[in-house]
C-alpha cells in the first residue's frame, strides 16, 4: 500500500511549487494511474515516492513503513522504473540484472530462475550477454523494468513505462502489471496514454499545478462530471483545462 | 540553417561559455565555479609560461650561437602542432562521430558539409587557445630578440591563427582513415587513452630534450660539441618536418615569402582534402558505426550463465559497480592511471632531465637527512593522495545516481565499498611507491613499521575527507566526463584539505626528528595519530552517508 499524506514539494527556494499538499492512499492489489499535463508534478510526485527527492512537508508512507524513517525497509520492498532508463552503459545486461541480485540479496538459483523468466517474458534473452550501451532506447526500458521487477517488489513505482516499448513489449508489461495486481502487489504508474489507463487501471489519479484534482475510477469521474459515456480523454481535457482556467 | 548558427547553437547547447550557461550555473548556486575556474587556470597558464619561457629562452641562446635564432621558433611550433595532432585525434573522433547532438543534426535539413564545418570550428576552438599556449612565449622571445618587421609580423599572424589548421586538418585525415581500417566502437576508449598518453609522453620527451640541452648550455659543459650536436639535431629535424620548416622560415628576415607561401599551401591543400573527404564520407561512416555499435560481441552461453548465477555480497557487487563506472570513459580511466602513477613518473622524469653527476649530489645530501624515512613517507602518502578519484566517485556516477539512491543499501555500504576501491587504488599504489622509495634510498627497513600503517591510515582519512566533499554537493549533471572528474571543485577542495593534513601530521614529526628526537619513535607517533584520526573519522562519514543516501541527497529535474 502507499500513502501520500500532505505532500508539497517546492523548487528554486521556493519559486516553483511543482506539488501542493498532495494525499492519497493506493491499496495494495490496486493497479492506479497517475496521469497530468508535462509540469503537472507526476514525476516530482514519484520520485518522492521512491526517496529521490525529499518532500518539504507531508510523509510517504510504504505498506505502513515512513521513507524518511526506515528507508532501508521502504527501498527493500519496492521496484521502480524511472522514465529515462537509469543502468551502467559499461555492464552487460547479465552483468547489470546479477549486480541487481547482489544488491537484493537474491540466491544463485532463484536469481537464474527470475532472470530467465523475464527475459523470456521482455525477450531479451538473447541481448543479456551484450552491453548496455549497445541497447537500443527499447532494450534498455526492458532491462530497467526486468530489473525493477527482479526482486518481487511488493510495490511497482513506473514513470511513463510503456514510452519506447514495442507493442508486443507493451502488451506483456500490461499483462505483467495486472498479474502483478492480481498477486496482490501495489502497481503506481504514470502516463499519458489515455486508452492504457482506461482499460487498465482500478483508480486513476489526475494531478494539474501540483495538486490532485481527481483520484477515483473512471466510472466515479464519468458520475461526477455527468458524462456516462465519457472517455478518459475528454474527462482529462476537461478537468485540467477546468483548473488551469481557474488560475 | 546556416554554419555559423549551427555553431553558435552548438556552444549554447554543450557549453557553459553562454548567457544560458551562466543562468544555469547560478539557479545551480554554482556560479562561483568561473571565477575559481578562471583562477586556476591563470594559476596553471603561469606556471606553464614560466616553464616554457625558460626553455625557450636557452634554446633561443642556442640558436643564436649556431647562426639559426630561428630555432625557437621552429621548436615552438613543432611543440604546438605535434601536441595538437595528438589531442585532435580524440577531439576529432568525438565532435564528428560520438557526440550527442548527431542524432538530432541528422534528422534535420542540415547537409553533411556543414555538419563538418561546424565540427571543424569547434575542432579549431578547442585546440587553438593550446596552440597560442605553447606558441606564443616562443615568438615573444623571437620578437624581443629579431625585432619587429612586416614579414614576421605577416608571419606571426599566419602562424598564430592560419597554419595550425594543418595540425588539425592531419588529425582530421588521421581520424577519418582510422573510419575506415578500424572498428572504434570497440577500442575508441583504448584510442582515445592511447592518444592522451602519447600526448603525455611527446610533452615529457621533449621537456626532458631541452631541459637536458638547457642544463649542459647552463653549466657550459662541452659546449662547442653540444652546440654542433644540437645544430645536427635540427638539421635532420628541418628535413624531416618541411612545412614546419618552411613556417619558421618565414621569421627570417631576408628569407622572402617562398618559405611563408609553401606552408600556406600545404595547410591549404590540407584543408581543402579534409573539406572534400569529410563530408563525402560523413554520412556512411556514421551510419556505419551505429550499425557496429548494435552488433556488438556477445559473451557465451557460460560466462552468461556464469554471470548471472554466482551471487556476490552487496559490498563486491558494489565494487565492481565502481570499477564499471569508473571504466566507462577515457577521461575517468586516464585520470585514475595518471594519479596512480605520479610518484614513478615525476622520478623518471627527474632521472631523465638531470645529468647524472647532479644525481648523484643530490643522493649524497639526501641520503645524509635524518628525516629520510618520515619525509620518504611524507612525499609517497601526498602523491598517492591527492587524487580525484574519491572525491567524485559521487559526481561520477551523475544521473545513475537515481539508481543507487533507491537500492536498498545504506549509505555506510556505500561508502565501504568506495573506501575498499580507494584502498585497493591507491594504497597499492602506496606500497608499491614505497618499493621504489627503498629500492633508490634504502630507507631502513624499521621504517616500514610506520610507514605501512600510518600510510594506510592517512589514505582512510584521505578518502573520509574525499567522500565528505562529494558526498555534501555531488555535480550529478555534467555534459562532458571532464566536468565531473577533472573540473569538478570538490577534487580541488578535498586535494587542498589533504595536502594540508599530510603536513600538519607529518611536518611536527620530521621537526621533531631535525630536532633530535628519534625517528623511529616520531613515525611511529604519526602512525598512531593517523589510526586514531582515521578510527574518529570513519564512523561520523558513515553516519553521514546515511543520512545522505536516505534522503539527504536529491535528484531533482
Amino acid at each position: 500500500m502507499i500513502e501520500l499524506e500532505n505532500l508539497s514539494k517546492t523548487y528554486n527556494k521556493g519559486a516553483v511549487q511543482a506539488v501542493k499538499n498532495l494525499s492519497l492512499t493506493v491499496e495494495a492489489g490496486e493497479l492506479f494511474g497517475f496521469l497530468g499535463p508535462n509540469g503537472a508534478g507526476k514525476t516530482t510526485t514519484i520520485k518522492m515516492i521512491v526517496g529521490l527527492l525529499r518532500p518539504d512537508t507531508g510523509r510517504v508512507l510504504l505498506n505502513g513503513t515512513d521513507t524518511r524513517r526506515d528507508p532501508m525497509k521502504a527501498k527493500a520492498i519496492l521496484g521502480y522504473c524511472p522514465d529515462d532508463p537509469v543502468l551502467y552503459d559499461k555492464m552487460t545486461g547479465a552483468r547489470f540484472l546479477s549486480f541487481i541480485a547482489d544488491v537484493y540479496g537474491i540466491d544463485g538459483v532463484e536469481r537464474v530462475a527470475r532472470v530467465s523468466r523475464l527475459a523470456e517474458q521482455f525477450e531479451m534473452k538473447d541481448s543479456l550477454g551484450e552491453a548496455v550501451s549497445s541497447y537500443s532506447h527499447g532494450m534498455r526500458q526492458k532491462l530497467s523494468l526486468m530489473s525493477a521487477l527482479l526482486h518481487d517488489p511488493a510495490i511497482i513505482v513506473l514513470d511513463e513505462p510503456i514510452v519506447g516499448l514495442d507493442p508486443r513489449a507493451a502488451f506483456t508489461l500490461k499483462e505483467t502489471m495486472k498479474d502483478l495486481c492480481a498477486r496482490g502487489k501495489t502497481v503506481f504508474f504514470s502516463t499519458h496514454i489515455m486508452e492504457v489507463a482506461e482499460r487498465l487501471c482500478d483508480r486513476v489519479g489526475i494531478v494539474s499545478h501540483g495538486e490532485l484534482v481527481a483520484a477515483a475510477p473512471l466510472s466515479e469521474l464519468r458520475s461526477k462530471a455527468g458524462e456516462k459515456d465519457a472517455t478518459l480523454e475528454r474527462l482529462f481535457l476537461e478537468m485540467t483545462n477546468d483548473d488551469s482556467a481557474a488560475r | 540553417m546556416t554554419t555559423a548558427q549551427l555553431v553558435k547553437a552548438t556552444v549554447r547547447g554543450t557549453t557553459w561559455f553562454s548567457t544560458d550557461g551562466v543562468k544555469e550555473l547560478m539557479r545551480r548556486d554554482r556560479v562561483w565555479i568561473l571565477p575559481v575556474a578562471g583562477l586556476g587556470i591563470l594559476v596553471g597558464l603561469a606556471a606553464m609560461e614560466f616553464m616554457l619561457v625558460g626553455v625557450y629562452r636557452s634554446l633561443l641562446a642556442t640558436g643564436v650561437g649556431i647562426g639559426r635564432p630561428e630555432i625557437v621558433v621552429f621548436y615552438g611550433l613543432f611543440l604546438s602542432w605535434a601536441f595538437q595532432f595528438v589531442t585532435a585525434v580524440p577531439i576529432a573522433l568525438s565532435l564528428l562521430y560520438y557526440s550527442n547532438d548527431l542524432r538530432l543534426l541528422l534528422t534535420m535539413p542540415v547537409r553533411p558539409v556543414q555538419i563538418v564545418a561546424t565540427k571543424g570550428l569547434l575542432l579549431y576552438c578547442y585546440s587553438i587557445p593550446i596552440h597560442l599556449v605553447l606558441f606564443v612565449p616562443a615568438l615573444w622571445l623571437y620578437v624581443g630578440a629579431a625585432g619587429f618587421s612586416v614579414p614576421l609580423v605577416l608571419s606571426g599572424i599566419l602562424s598564430l591563427f592560419v597554419t595550425p589548421l594543418l595540425p588539425l586538418a592531419l588529425s582530421t585525415l588521421f581520424v577519418l582513415g582510422l573510419m575506415k581500417v578500424v572498428n572504434l566502437s570497440r577500442f575508441r576508449v583504448a584510442l582515445e587513452v592511447a592518444g592522451m598518453a602519447l600526448a603525455i609522453v611527446l610533452l615529457v620527451g621533449l621537456q626532458v630534450l631541452l631541459s637536458r640541452t638547457t642544463i649542459s648550455t647552463v653549466t657550459g659543459s662541452g659546449a662547442p660539441q653540444v652546440l654542433s650536436g644540437f645544430a645536427g639535431i635540427f638539421t635532420s629535424l628541418e628535413r624531416a618536418l618541411p612545412p614546419i620548416a618552411w613556417a619558421a622560415r618565414g621569421f627570417v628576415v631576408g628569407a622572402g615569402p617562398a618559405p611563408v607561401l609553401l606552408s600556406l599551401l600545404v595547410t591549404a591543400c590540407l584543408v581543402a582534402l579534409v573539406a572534400v573527404l569529410a563530408p563525402l564520407n560523413f554520412l556512411s561512416d556514421v551510419m556505419e558505426r551505429r550499425e557496429m555499435q548494435k552488433g556488438r560481441s556477445r559473451g557465451s552461453a557460460r560466462s552468461l550463465a556464469r554471470e548471472q548465477a554466482v551471487p556476490h555480497g552487496v559490498v563486491r557487487a558494489l565494487l565492481f559497480r565502481e570499477w564499471a563506472i569508473l571504466s566507462s570513459n577515457s577521461t575517468f580511466i586516464f585520470e585514475a592511471v595518471g594519479e596512480l602513477l605520479v610518484l614513478p613518473l615525476v622520478l623518471g622524469v627527474y632521472a631523465l632531465i638531470i645529468p647524472k653527476a647532479m644525481v648523484s649530489q643530490a643522493m649524497s645530501f639526501i641520503l645524509a637527512m635524518p628525516i629520510l624515512s618520515i619525509g620518504l613517507m611524507g612525499i609517497a602518502v601526498l602523491m598517492t593522495s591527492l587524487t580525484t578519484v574519491s572525491a567524485t566517485s559521487i559526481s561520477r556516477e551523475g544521473l545513475r545516481m537515481a539508481l543507487s539512491l533507491t537500492l536498498p543499501v545504506a549509505g555506510r555500504t556505500q561508502a565501504r565499498a568506495k573506501l575498499y576501491f580507494h584502498l585497493l587504488f591507491f594504497s597499492t599504489a602506496y606500497l608499491v611507491d614505497l618499493v621504489i622509495l627503498w629500492v633508490l634510498f634504502r630507507f631502513p627497513a624499521a621504517s616500514l613499521l610506520y610507514m605501512v600503517p600510518a600510510g594506510i591510515a592517512l589514505h582512510v582519512v584521505g578518502f573520509v575527507v574525499a567522500i565528505f566533499f562529494d558526498l555534501k554537493r555531488p555535480l550529478l549533471k555534467w555534459t562532458h566526463p571532464q566536468q565531473a572528474m577533472k573540473n569538478n571543485m570538490n577534487a580541488l577542495s578535498s586535494i587542498g584539505s589533504m595536502t594540508a593534513i599530510v603536513i600538519l601530521l607529518v611536518g611536527p614529526a620530521a621537526f621533531w626528528v631535525l630536532k633530535g628526537g628519534n625517528p623511529l619513535l616520531a613515525g611511529c607517533t604519526v602512525a598512531v595519530v593517523s589510526v586514531v584520526l582515521a578510527a574518529l573519522l570513519l564512523p561520523r562519514l558513515y553516519a553521514f552517508a546515511d543520512r545522505q543516501y536516505a534522503g539527504g541527497l536529491e535528484m531533482d529535474g
